[in-house]
């Protein structure tokens, strides 16, 4: 997709500016849209993604929620799975929409895989 | 030959043990006096007194400047107490420098010493100096305008200390006399400074000349003060010689024993006996067996003697207490008495009850540091390492309810991992061949 370059106004008044954010959001919205729509290996990358983050999230607030840490190593564990989880994600979210040289898709999802049961592994060690 | 010593060497042995029923530590006593400050035929009656005592007592006079005075032998102790009246002279001074008296009260030599303001007896003060009471000095001696008679009278309430006058109701009237000439001292404000009698409010020292500047006035002085140093070992300083006279022994009777008894230690000596500390529990595992680890269960006893004049006795109180310290206290535990020990029926126990370490791992002292003005101190540490958990003693994940919100998320991550991986293989790579707009535009 060709990215959008918008012409330069002068950006006197606040309606201008809000004009061009909202314009701004449409567009990055429309252009998120285009690209799942048709590829439905991003859409699940996209959902497992959300996951995580509700997973990460929901163990901040049960943290918060009883004010004590206490197995702090357990806590760590949970949390930094998610984490980890959600970046190895998206790299492969990159590799897989912007491969890079010398390196196939397939060859990226592999190295997925590895780092992911690494990340496992150290996780599961780590929480006892 | 050889054999007649060796039996005069065990019947000297024999009467040693025998004389040493009274004190604790020994009944061999020497007195220094001089004639030309006083005949020692007026204090007939202090004599007869440490007699009563079984005290074992040598005199030695000093006027003579060829008499030496040896409190040692190649580094033994030949007397365990010395009671020194006002002498006169440098002789005096050389043959009883301050030095040796501190020597010989270090080597746990218990000493009597007594002054007047007549008479500068230099080492005296000097040694008195070292330990923190300041009699005054030469021509300064106490007055009390206050008071009719000649004489200094000094009543009960200005007894200062319980364990070595202990003060009942019989004796609430009593009056002690110290004669005309008293000196009074100031004294140093260290621990190990017992202040026994205390002088009146309206008393002050003066001198001859009337511009000098009194050394101590109303209440800030004394007239006998007593110090007992770490090794437990005694000295008492009597501010007044005519105190111990003939002429007044009747009326200071009570007082001069108690002195008496406490200095040369017939009271208020206390020792411990037993001292252990084990896991809690029945069959008390010692530290040897099985170290001690951070929030185990620990019990502390120590046992406790009194010598009350004849044999040892438990000693019994009820502000005995227990630290386990590593630099600061972590606890400080008031034990509790439990009856006589039952190994050694002759002490007390105190316990301290279980108690849990603390949850600190490092090197920490078990202590018992009893130290009351006028009793014997005790200061039992023992110091012993607390260990860490190991690392597989510390509570499994699984054991804490908490932590089960973490399993469980580590669990969902992973099994939508796993679906995550089936989905992804399983789907074909686009759906209408789409192939993003990505390829277009590399």
């Amino acid at each position: 997709m060709a990215p959008v370059i918008q012409k330069k106004k002068n950006p006197a008044s606040k309606e201008d500016i809000q004009k061009d954010f909202v314009e701004a959001i449409n567009l990055s919205f429309t252009s998120y849209k285009n690209q799942v729509k048709n590829n439905r290996k991003l859409r699940l990358i996209d959902i497992f993604g959300a996951i995580l983050v509700v997973v990460g999230i929901f163990q901040i607030a049960f943290v918060g929620m009883i004010q004590d840490n206490y197995p702090f190593n357990a806590f760590l564990a949970g949390f930094i799975i998610c984490v980890g989880q959600f970046v190895l994600l998206m790299c492969l979210r990159l590799q897989l929409t912007h491969p890079f040289e010398g390196i196939s898709k397939s060859k990226a999802f592999g190295e997925f895989i590895i780092a992911s049961l690494i990340l496992h592994f150290t996780c599961l060690h780590f929480i006892n | 030959m050889l054999g007649l010593r060796y039996i005069q060497l065990f019947l000297v042995l024999v009467c040693s043990i025998l004389a040493a029923a009274k004190s604790a530590v020994g009944s061999r006593t020497l007195v220094v006096f001089d004639d030309r400050v006083d005949d020692l035929s007026t204090y007939s009656d202090f004599f007869n007194l440490l007699k009563d005592h079984e005290f074992d007592v040598t005199t030695l006079e000093l006027s003579d400047k060829s008499t030496k005075i040896n409190l040692f032998e190649r580094d033994t102790r030949l007397y365990d107490h010395l009671i020194l009246f006002p002498v006169k002279g440098k002789h005096y001074s050389k043959q009883l420098a301050a030095k040796k008296l501190i020597r010989f009260n270090e080597n746990g030599g218990n000493i009597l010493a007594l002054t007047v303001p007549q008479v500068s007896s230099d080492p005296i003060h000097l040694y008195l100096n070292q330990l923190g009471i300041y009699p005054s000095p030469r021509t300064q001696s106490l007055h009390d305008l206050f008071q009719d008679s000649t004489d200094l009278l000094f009543s009960v309430d200005q007894l200062e200390n319980e364990n070595v006058y202990s003060k009942t109701n019989e004796k609430k009237d009593e009056l002690f006399n110290f004669g005309e000439s008293v000196s009074a001292a100031l004294l140093d404000n260290r621990e190990q400074i017992v202040p026994i009698l205390q002088a009146s409010k309206t008393s002050f020292t003066s001198g001859n000349k009337s511009r000098e500047a009194s050394w101590t006035d109303g209440s800030q002085g004394y007239v006998i003060a007593g110090f007992q140093n770490l090794k437990n070992t005694r000295s008492t300083w009597i501010g007044s010689v005519k105190f111990l006279s003939n002429n007044h022994f009747k009326q200071n009777q009570d007082l001069i024993n108690e002195l008496i008894s406490w200095t040369l230690q017939e009271k208020s000596v206390i020792k411990a006996t037993e001292v252990s500390h084990t896991h809690s529990g029945d069959d008390k595992v010692s530290y040897d067996e099985l170290p001690y680890k951070v929030t185990d269960n620990v019990t502390y006893t120590i046992a406790l003697t009194q010598w009350d004049g004849q044999k040892w006795v438990p000693y019994v109180s009820d502000d005995v207490q227990f630290e386990l310290r590593q630099i600061d206290p972590y606890y400080r535990i008031t034990m509790t008495a439990q009856g006589p020990a039952p190994q050694d029926p002759a002490s007390e126990l105190y316990s301290t009850g279980s108690f849990m370490l603390p949850n600190r791992h490092g090197m920490f002292t078990f202590i018992t540091d009893y130290k009351r003005s006028g009793l014997s101190y005790i200061h039992e540490a023992d110091i012993k390492a607390i260990r860490h958990l190991a690392n597989d003693e510390y509570p499994r994940s699984f054991e804490i309810p908490n932590a089960w919100v973490y399993l469980a998320s580590i669990a969902t991550v992973i099994i939508s991992f796993i679906a995550f991986v089936l989905f992804f293989i399983s789907t074909p790579a686009s759906l209408s061949e789409g192939v993003s707009t990505e390829k277009k535009t590399n």
